[in-house]
């Protein structure tokens, strides 16, 4: 009876606080989050925008970031035409920022979906196995969080070579250690509980435990995890692009544009620099301000004295 | 001897989610000079909040002392500026805590933690002030006294702690000693220990002593007299023996029925109080006890009886039937 | 509390060991040949191909003929007897002239950011949760989360634009020792600095004043004010040293993401520290180089790390006793 009644992962009390709770649709969730975390709906709004700039840029931009570059116009002042100028070869700014706010996502989704679906699955099994594979993976884990983050993607872009999707595969390398440590941490709590102990005491075989008891538990702090390192990951994708480490030129990314930009037209052409700037820390902002928002309601154990 | 402490019609609030909650609900009482005074009643009923409002101590937000009077030595606490305040509390007025393990700084000595008290109230020089803590240390019953004042919170057991503690708040000679739930957290042989030790040294230094404690046993031991608290009001006060003997309050004769005691059958010895605690949040309009207690009716339900005695005698309570119990019934039936 | 240390310190080398290894085996992942690779890049930068022979030299000349373990043994020793890997592909310069050189630019860049932050940070943060939730509260958090959220090049390149187009003044071009020319080695390093302490700060403020709110909230402190301490007292002597524990352990932490700005800000200011040389060696492909500053870059951090633990160890009776 007792297994039963945790089989479904919750404990007894956590059933009751859920039956004493008014039971409530979607719409009636989001207005509570809108209403309690303010800062956080907002931007949310404001990345719901951005997914739909980056996907639906060709629309949107007025020129084509690469292949539109008129010699006659280069370096030019923000104008009707051209609604933030255009940089050294006469390519439009706005048109490329538009499509670098798709390469910053594109990059940011991969790094964070490659990273977080290896970090669980290392961090589970290390936390739930144990023995030595846990001491090893605990060390690297150790000494890679050691790394400067941005050190760590460019020996990797090193090795692998610049192109979007290796920068994306080097900066979700950089984030595996953090996704270990956590669900692995988060396994182990889980791991002692009494539900899990029951299980295994009956014979549950290891896969479904994992599956069933373990995963559910280490979600909830991966995703929030997750979507403040979002912004890191962007930003971290810039500073490679800026360094010249990046996503190779033309592609329009935030970092490559402000590289060149920062290559003696920062005086003729100063909107080479501020509109790929702005773009690049309103993203971060936003994401910023929803990871703390989602700490807040998806997580109170992560919650600090600090809001 | 006269009064050393009068409070009167003390209330202080909370803002909590659910509102504002009325943790200190119009409290008043008196103590004379060098008397023991028992103020007992469940955890969350106010009388910790009560015993840190004499002190102007409530952390605000989100706590606030809204009104009454507080007159101490013939000044109202509740005036005096927050310099002058500093200059009473752990001088004229020293309290000691629940928890022994979290009270004490564990980033500095034993030694700084005690030096400092009367460094700052009666100005000692710094070796005088160690030469008083030794002699603090060894008052309280800490051996070796002088080579552990370099000791750090952490090297030290609980009972030993509140020993710490306790010479702590002696270290000024206080007027008033404020012991909130001092003995809770550890053994039962140390209670025993640490509320002697408290009852001797307040009887030594003539400190006048209130005892914040949920266990009436050690509330008749120890204490002259009693202040019952129940929902932010005192709804019973008496001399130790008149609660003890005679409570008046069902929540008293309820508390009193969940004191296991030697003198009664094993077999029948312990009652209980139906119900939880009220949400000081959300009473009801007329007694707050209303809701667990099994003689009320409609009056009840309508209005909160005074603090008064039928016959004029010390020994008051707020129940509309007070008068009609008589002494408590030992052997209880079972409930 | 030797013992912790000893441990601490015996502990350390196989974190070297390991760290070495992972940078070595990074820059194997590579599937094809790292002679291919210099090669390759060098001719599509020269215009022109590269023969057989060239392949072999230079192979030759990595020790890349050698088994991995051989390779790595060799390199790893010669980051023990300094010689730091050989020399720059590029400049044939040794590393260990590099290093020499580099090294104590970044450092001090480094030291004068922790310093700037922590003068800025410790009062801000204490301050901050003084009076938490009144506006003072709330610009310090707003002014933190921008310089959190702000990427640190761009902040730099609006300061160098602000600074071009509106006061007509720019740090100067080439870099001096402080020994030197103290005057025109602040000029420069400066800048960066107090953009890298921006963010830093913010981030220390943060939590100082959040381990400030948690210890006020603590027994300890009521014991405090009802021993009629004045607030002075209560935050100096009875609240900062419990939250300068959790301060120094995270933001001995957070150095690491400090390393990661002085790489970039010592590109775009023009400060000859490791991060600059590593950038160019990466774009430039000179493996040696960036193995070896890598491994130097993380032998700093991890080494900061201990002497966090160290310290720590020492603020904290409850180890210092254990």
């Amino acid at each position: 009876m007792a297994i039963e009644a945790t089989a479904g992962g919750r404990s007894a009390f956590d059933q009751l606080v859920e039956e004493a709770r008014p039971k409530r649709t979607l719409a009636q969730n989001l207005k509570r989050f809108a209403r309690r975390k303010p800062a956080g709906a907002i931007s949310a709004v404001v990345l719901i925008l951005l997914a739909f700039i980056a996907l639906f840029a060709p629309v949107i931009a007025t020129h084509d970031p690469i292949r539109d570059q008129v010699a006659a116009e280069r370096l030019e002042a923000p104008s009707a035409s051209h609604f933030m100028g255009t940089d050294n070869l006469g390519r439009d700014v706005f048109s490329r920022v538009v499509y670098g706010a798709r390469i910053s996502l594109q990059v940011g989704f991969l790094a964070i979906g490659l990273g977080t679906v290896t970090g669980m699955v290392i961090g589970v099994l290390s936390g739930y196995l144990g023995g030595k594979l846990d001491l090893v993976v605990q060390r690297v884990v150790d000494v890679l969080m050691g790394f400067p983050f941005i050190i760590l993607a460019m020996l990797l872009v090193v090795a692998l070579g610049a192109s979007l999707l290796n920068v994306g595969i080097a900066l979700s390398v950089a984030i595996v250690p953090r996704v270990v440590r956590l669900s692995r941490s988060s396994t182990l709590s889980v791991k002692e509980e009494v539900y899990v102990l029951a299980a295994v005491t009956i014979g549950v075989s290891l896969l479904r435990m994992v599956l069933r008891h373990i995963l559910p538990n280490t979600l909830g702090p991966v995703f929030v995890l997750a979507t403040g390192a979002l912004g890191g990951v962007i930003v971290a994708e810039a500073g490679l692009a800026f360094l010249g480490l990046g996503i190779p030129p033309p592609s329009p990314s935030w970092g490559g544009m402000l590289n060149i930009g920062a290559r003696g037209y920062m005086e003729a052409a100063p909107w080479m620099v501020i509109f790929p700037g702005v773009a690049l820390s309103a993203v971060v902002f936003t994401f910023a301000l929803l990871g703390d928002a989602l700490r807040d309601v998806l997580d109170p154990r992560l919650r600090r004295g600090d809001s | 001897m006269g009064t050393l402490l009068e409070v009167r019609d003390l209330r202080t609030e909370f803002n909590s989610e659910g509102g504002i909650v009325k943790a200190v609900d119009g409290v008043s009482y008196d103590l004379q000079e060098g008397e023991t005074l028992g103020l007992v009643g469940e955890s969350g009923c106010g009388k910790s909040v009560s015993a840190l409002s004499l002190l102007r101590l409530i952390p605000n937000p989100p706590g606030r002392i809204v009104g009454g009077e507080v007159i101490f030595e013939d000044q109202d606490l509740m005036k005096l500026s927050e310099r002058q305040m500093r200059s009473i509390r752990g001088n004229k007025i020293a309290m000691i805590f629940q928890e022994p393990m979290t009270s004490l700084n564990p980033v500095l000595t034993i030694g700084r933690q005690l030096t400092e008290t009367v460094e700052l109230h009666m100005g000692y020089s710094p070796e005088a002030a160690v030469r008083r803590s030794v002699e603090l240390l060894e008052m309280v019953g800490i051996p070796d006294a002088r080579s552990r004042l370099s000791n750090y919170p952490h090297q030290f057991s609980g009972g030993m702690r509140q020993r710490v503690m306790i010479a702590i708040a002696l270290s000024c000679s206080p007027r008033l000693l404020l012991a909130d739930e001092a003995t809770t957290a550890l053994d039962v042989t140390i209670q025993a220990q640490i509320l002697e030790l408290i009852k001797n040294l307040s009887t030594e230094l003539g400190t006048a002593v209130i005892i914040i404690t949920h266990n009436l046993g050690v509330v008749a031991r120890y204490a002259d007299r009693v202040n019952v608290m129940y929902a932010g009001k005192i709804i019973e006060r008496g001399t130790a023996d008149e609660i003890y003997e005679t409570p008046k309050h069902p929540y008293t004769r309820g508390l009193l029925g969940s004191v296991p005691r030697l003198d009664v059958d094993r077999e029948d010895r312990l009652a209980s109080i139906e119900g939880m605690p009220p949400d000081l949040d959300r009473l009801p309009p007329g007694c707050s006890f209303v809701p667990r207690c099994p003689h009320a009716d409609d009056h009840c339900r309508a209005e909160m009886p005074p603090l008064s005695s039928k016959d004029g005698t010390e020994h008051v309570y707020a129940c509309w039937k007070g008068h009609e119990f008589g002494p408590l019934e030992l052997v209880q039936t079972k409930a | 509390m030797q013992k912790y240390i000893a441990r601490r310190v015996l502990l350390f080398i196989p974190t070297l060991i390991l760290a070495s290894i992972l940078i070595f085996g990074i820059l194997r992942i590579l599937p094809g040949d790292v002679a291919l690779a210099i090669l390759g890049q060098e001719a599509a930068e020269g215009g022109g191909g590269y023969t057989e022979t060239q392949i072999r030299e230079l192979r030759a000349e990595l020790g890349l003929d050698d088994p991995l373990p051989i390779q790595y043994v060799k390199w790893a020793w010669s980051m023990v007897n300094g010689e730091f890997g050989g020399e720059s592909i590029r400049s044939t310069e040794p590393l260990s002239s590099i290093i020499a050189r580099r090294l104590p630019v970044t450092l001090q860049l480094t030291v004068y950011t922790v310093l700037l932050s922590i003068i800025v940070a410790v009062p801000l943060g204490v301050f901050s949760a003084l009076y938490q939730d009144k506006w003072p509260d709330y610009v310090l958090r707003m002014g933190a989360i921008l310089g959190q959220s702000m990427p640190n090049f761009w902040i730099a390149l609006l300061l160098l634009l602000f600074m071009v187009t509106q006061i007509g003044w720019s740090p100067p071009l080439g870099y001096s020792n402080i020994w030197v020319d103290p005057f025109h080695h602040l000029q420069i390093m400066i800048w960066p600095a107090l953009i890298l302490a921006w963010r830093f700060s913010a981030y220390m403020t943060r939590i100082t004043r959040s381990g400030m709110l948690e210890v006020l909230a603590q027994d300890y402190v009521r014991t405090a004010k009802a021993k009629g301490l004045g607030q002075g007292l209560v935050v100096r002597r009875h609240s900062l040293p419990n939250v300068l524990i959790p301060v120094i352990t995270l933001g001995g932490l957070e150095v690491s993401t400090l390393l990661g700005g002085t790489v970039i800000l010592e590109n775009l200011f023009g400060i000859p520290g490791l991060g600059q040389e590593i950038v160019q060696a990466s774009v430039g492909r000179d493996f040696p180089v960036v193995q070896s500053l890598a491994m130097m870059l993380v032998f700093f951090m991890l080494g900061l790390n201990l002497v966090v633990d160290i310290a720590y160890s020492y603020v904290d009776p409850r180890v210092r006793y254990s």
